[in-house]
């Protein structure tokens, strides 16, 4: 294939490969030059400040061009890049682009680039002081996560790799003989275009391959060649470019010739990388691989090399929600605003201010928390809203790896809180954020490398980087480390203990609960890595065992959440606590009493029936007795858990709003004050909110057909679905229910959009009148003024469409737009007849993934009533098809056929109609139909002309039934019907249906929560000496 | 070594302990059907879907009854108290969790292992695309 300089240079993807390439030069060139600064005191490290800052910039730059076109790319729907294919489609509105742009893992290893990049800048035109060391950090981080999208292919003993050193040598060689900066380094730039063109040379004859190929024996796809002069032409214009960039830069004086090797290693680097032979190692995965380079030995690309599908693969269904459009980006910003504490850390340490770091970290420590609290509820809300899963928080390794970074980062305010106030607790300070961000880089590797394989839902495949998310793991850990090995003796030492019952104690315990939360549920999540490192076979854990653990966890939060805050606030001694105390005490245990007696009474029951009941008469021997008491104890403590958790959320709840009250009196005005107690108020509303919602939720869809009840418990005693007929009522737990069959597009119909179109048919996409989304097929050639135009120049009228989708409704699949069909279920709650409601539960067929189906929800206010369809008629069967019966009927009979109900009532002779007047006898049967619930009137004539009968049927079109006076039976005074009906196809549901007490807690306890941390950020914003 | 100090270093080790222990014990494991059957644990079992025309799913008594065969091929009859799962046509592996009451497998969860985008079969019936990553180098 051949190809132009201009497609060369036109091309999105070479652009956006040379973009990534140059983040990953620049991002580079910056951290060095940042950590040189560091070293070099100013003035004489003024040179390397201004190349970080300048390189910084570049790296900015790139990163936001890198996004920009591949963002355009998936836009204007440029199906030949293997990225855009897999995951957009011709259908997808443009919020939906945004959200595949991040489906895969280059998209998202972007998008959280993209984020330390804003931070960055922000650090950049804000920072003072700490700006150099944070940005040498965080642009060492950005290294590594730009290597993740180069998707390069080093050869071993490539051409390209001998150009390199060659080039290396003669550049080494040069700044160790000149002393005048400015000449050798006109002088390494001319040698590097002379080497780019003979690298030019190479590549465009294919002499590099050729010889890698002798060595190796690797079959080379024929792309390649085309790939090579992509990147080739690419380098020559980055060559230039950075050369223009040297002269600019050339009043640089090298101090010492050790830097300047590092960053001629760096150049010679970036010449290899910008190379792109097809085999040898690969550095990460590129978002701009062209289809045929992806998929070499698709069978189409031998007999199509010029292939390019004309839509794309789509974005899993699952993640078209408006959440998945702002969860991630929540999510990786909180990921990335880790990275900021500790790079101040780092910072602190490498220039002896191993202290003041804390306050300058605090607000942002603050915001990370905010905004990853924020992100994972963000996911929690989406799985709740679109999984059927039935829950907002499964315990999946991939939700884990997320909340363990987030509990360390909790722990990590609270040492820094202790610091800032107390001068305690400085080296937790260190461990909690470290720990913190290296667990993001801990879970980006569990989630990322494929090892969870099995273990969770949604894990991404390996793409080929684990080796390389090892290495990012590995460098920070050992970097961390050695920092801290060289470093700890400039840190002061505590200046006494800690005693027992103060500030510090408290938000030492309030540190230490969450760390040990964090440390169990990794340990669990990381069981899949035990297996791998021991050989050993440990299957993951269930919701339930998290939930056992982590119950107690939630407890001690709860308390120390409550009776810290009074030691924060109020100067207590051991011996006033109770006094201080009681009231918010007093208050939760009785408004628990209250609720257990209403609620949580059930549960002493269950645990009674389940274990002591019928066991204790009928065991005789000790053992066995001692077998159900334990198993009693066992369900006991489950219970207990449950109880203990409802009375010490109830008293942090009490407790922080006595606190903050009391604050607001005291004083007076200002508001910013009361950011810990506001925190700790939503944190303990959460905690009720999950316990009602999870612990105490109960089907609503019981079925009440005995099914298998088998003694184990719980798992076996259920059986939580409901199959429901269409039209006809149910009764389950409180409720009749009611399938009234899927959802019918409405007209007005508006906004057509052809999604597909062939000879005889046009599928399109339609809003109907109350705005939602549907897609029909019709039949081509009513619209297509030329069938064999190419689609871009279809031509339709919308009057015909309107018209004809308005009159003829019933024939259009109610399809919802990517074959989405919801499901409309009335509930009729039984003790109040005025209560009844419609949710629409969805279902879409996906070829990949056979049904899904996405909840819908009653939301009242001390309860969720949940709904999903966990079945549907297998499609296959949706086919109409037509049942024909004939029966004889006397006047006043009635005859049963498929769904209806036949009534002949009387038959008439038609006398005095001239349009009949040709016939000898004219005469009709009038009949009534009863189907459905509705009743119709059918007329279908008997004729007689020259002795021949005649028939004239008629078709009742709502009834779907076709009616034919075929004859008389004289002698038994009957007549003769054929009946014809088309029979429906099978239309029924399996339901599940929960109620989630409460739920609405969990959320307003975030929305409280968040609050909380967005006030205490303000506060600590504006603390004197910040910045310096 | 002051007591306070003491007790601390206490609590953090027995905190371990039982870490490692409820890691190590009680641990329902991955096995094949043969090894679930004869110790009757609850464990975890890597399958594929088989006899798919024997499935059924028996909405009055909400079980669905279908074929399994682990890693080792063997085939067992495995009932869960749930509709099928929407997916399952498209899982390449099965994973189940549950136990063997007599001769059937009682699965208390499914968990559907579905093909990664990436490793889709490539434009429309065509032979399963190679990614660069899987060329042998």
């Amino acid at each position: 294939m051949e190809i132009s300089i201009w497609d060369v240079l036109f091309s999105a993807g070479g652009l956006g490969r040379a973009f990534a390439n140059l983040a990953f030069i620049s991002a580079a060139i910056s951290s060095i030059a940042y950590f040189f600064t560091l070293r070099t005191p100013a003035p004489e490290g003024d040179h390397w400040k201004r190349m970080g800052n300048t390189f910084f910039l570049i790296h900015a730059a790139s990163v936001l061009s890198v996004i920009v076109t591949l963002f355009l790319m998936i836009y204007f729907h440029r199906y030949e890049y293997h990225y855009v294919w897999s995951h957009s489609s011709n259908e997808l509105p443009v919020h939906f682009m945004i959200s595949c742009f991040w489906e895969g893992q280059e998209g998202s290893f972007l998008l959280w680039s993209f984020w330390h990049v804003v931070l960055g800048l922000v650090v950049y035109f804000r920072g003072k002081f700490w700006k150099t060391g944070v940005l040498a950090v965080l642009a060492s981080v950005q290294v590594m996560l730009s290597s993740m999208l180069l998707g390069v292919w080093i050869q071993p003993l490539g051409v390209q790799v001998l150009l390199s050193i060659l080039l290396l040598v003669l550049m080494l060689a040069l700044f160790l003989q000149s002393d005048k900066a400015a000449l050798r380094i006109k002088i390494a730039g001319s040698i590097v275009g002379f080497l780019a063109l003979v690298s030019v040379w190479a590549g465009y004859t294919g002499i590099g391959i050729d010889f890698f190929k002798q060595i190796t024996l690797l079959i080379t796809p024929d792309s390649a060649k085309d790939t090579g002069i992509y990147t080739i032409l690419w380098s020559i214009f980055l060559a230039i470019s950075f050369y223009l960039l040297v002269i600019e830069l050339s009043n640089w004086k090298y101090k010492s010739s050790i830097p300047g090797v590092v960053l001629t290693i760096l150049w010679g680097l970036s010449f290899v990388l910008f190379l792109t032979p097809v085999a040898g190692w690969s550095i990460g995965s590129s978002p701009f691989l062209l289809l045929r380079e992806a998929m070499p030995n698709a069978p189409i690309f031998s007999s199509n090399p010029d292939f390019i599908p004309t839509n794309g693969n789509g974005l899993n269904p699952l993640l078209q929600n408006y959440w998945m459009v702002i969860h991630p980006p929540t999510l990786f910003l909180g990921f990335a605003s880790t990275l900021i504490p500790f790079a101040y850390l780092i910072t602190g340490l490498l220039t002896g201010k191993s202290t003041e770091w804390i306050r300058e970290a605090t607000p942002w420590n603050l915001i990370t928390a905010l905004v990853l609290g924020t992100g994972i509820l963000m996911g929690g809300y989406w799985a709740y809203e679109t999984l059927s899963f039935g829950g907002y928080w499964n315990w999946d390794p991939v939700e884990n790896s997320s909340l363990v970074p987030w509990l360390t980062c909790i722990g990590s305010l609270h040492a820094f809180v202790a610091w800032n106030q107390k001068k305690s607790q400085l080296r937790y300070a260190y461990l909690l954020v470290i720990l913190t961000f290296l667990l993001v880089l801990y879970s980006t590797f569990l989630t990322r490398s494929g090892i969870l394989g099995e273990a969770s839902v949604h894990s991404f495949t390996d793409l080929g980087l684990s080796g390389q998310l090892l290495v990012l793991l590995g460098v920070y850990f050992t970097g961390v480390l050695l920092v801290w090995i060289r470093k700890k003796d400039g840190l002061p030492e505590a200046k006494s203990e800690t005693r027992l019952w103060t500030k510090e104690f408290f938000l030492f315990l309030a540190a230490t609960v969450v760390l040990f939360a964090a440390i169990e549920i990794i340990f669990f999540t990381s069981s899949p890595v035990l297996n791998k490192i021991f050989g050993l076979s440990l299957a993951p854990r269930n919701p339930l065992f998290y939930y056992l653990w982590n119950v107690w966890f939630s407890i001690a939060i709860a308390i120390f959440s409550g009776v810290g805050q009074f030691f924060f606030w109020y100067k207590i001694e051991k011996q006033v606590l109770l006094k201080a105390l009681y009231r918010p005490f007093a208050l939760a245990v009785f408004s628990a009493l209250a609720i257990i007696l209403v609620i949580m009474q059930a549960d002493w029951q269950f645990v009674y029936n389940q274990t002591l009941r019928n066991e204790l008469s009928d065991i005789e021997t000790i053992s066995s007795k001692i077998f159900y008491y334990v198993s009693f104890a066992k369900y006991a403590l489950w219970f207990l858990a449950d109880e203990l958790l409802l009375i010490s959320g109830l008293f942090a709840i009490f407790a922080n709003l006595d606190v903050m009250i009391g604050m607001i009196r005291k004083k007076s005005g200002n508001i910013k004050m009361v950011g810990g107690s506001l925190a700790h108020t939503g944190f303990a509303l959460m905690l009720l909110g999950m316990l009602f919602s999870s612990g105490y939720d109960s089907i609503i869809s019981v079925n009440f057909k005995p099914g298998e009840l088998g003694s184990m418990f719980p798992e076996d005693s259920r059986n939580d679905n409901v199959l429901l007929l269409k039209n006809t009522p149910k009764y389950v737990k409180g409720y009749r229910l009611t399938y009234l069959g899927k959802k019918q597009a409405v007209a007005p119909l508006s906004d057509y959009r052809i999604l597909d179109w062939d000879e005889f048919s046009l599928k399109v996409a339609f809003e109907d009148s109350t705005g939602d989304d549907y897609s029909a097929i019709l039949p081509g050639e009513v619209f297509l003024k030329d069938s064999t135009s190419k689609i871009a120049s279809i031509r339709f009228d919308l009057d015909k469409i309107q018209r004809f989708t308005e009159k003829n409704i019933s024939i259009i699949k109610p399809e919802h737009l990517n074959s989405r069909s919801l499901y409309a279920v009335r509930f009729e709650a039984m003790e109040d007849s005025t209560r009844s409601f419609v949710l629409y539960p969805e279902a879409e067929l996906n070829e990949s993934m056979g049904i899904l189906a996405h909840p819908d929800r009653k939301i009242r206010a001390h309860e969720d009533i949940y709904v999903h369809v966990s079945s549907i008629p297998d499609p296959e069967s949706a086919k109409e098809e037509v049942q024909e019966f004939t029966v004889k009927l006397a006047k006043g009979d009635s005859a049963v056929t498929g769904n209806a109900l036949v009534y002949f009532e009387t038959l008439v002779q038609v006398k005095d109609v001239p349009e009949f007047a040709q016939y000898d006898f004219v005469a009709k049967a009038r009949l009534r139909v009863l189907k459905n619930g509705k009743e119709f009137t059918a007329e279908p004539l008997f004729i007689i002309e020259d002795r021949q009968p005649l028939s004239l049927p008629v078709f009742v079109q709502e009834a779907g039934m076709g009616f034919t006076f075929a004859g008389v039976a004289a002698e038994e005074g009957k007549i003769v019907l054929q009946i014809e009906e088309i029979k429906e196809p099978e239309d029924w549901i399996v339901l599940k249906a929960i109620s989630k007490p409460w739920i609405n807690l969990l959320w307003l306890g975030t929305f409280v929560l968040v609050l909380g941390f967005g006030i205490a950020a303000w506060r600590r914003m504006s603390y004197p000496g910040r910045g310096e | 070594m002051k007591p306070r100090n003491l007790i601390a270093l206490i609590l953090v080790i027995v905190f371990l302990v039982i870490l490692l222990t409820s890691q190590l014990s009680n641990q329902s494991y991955y096995t094949d059907f043969k090894t679930a059957k004869t110790s009757g644990d609850k464990v975890h079992v890597v399958a594929t879907w088989v006899n798919r025309e024997q499935s059924n799913y028996n909405a009055d008594e909400d079980v669905f009854t279908f074929y399994l065969q682990d890693t080792l091929s063997q085939v067992a009859l495995v009932k869960y108290h749930d509709p099928k799962p929407p997916s399952l046509e498209s899982a390449e592996k099965v994973v189940i969790e549950g136990k063997f009451k007599g001769e059937h497998f009682e699965a208390e969860h499914i968990y559907l292992k579905c093909p990664s985008k990436y490793e889709d079969k490539a434009l429309a019936g065509e032979d399963p695309a190679i990614h660069p990553s899987n060329i042998p180098r």
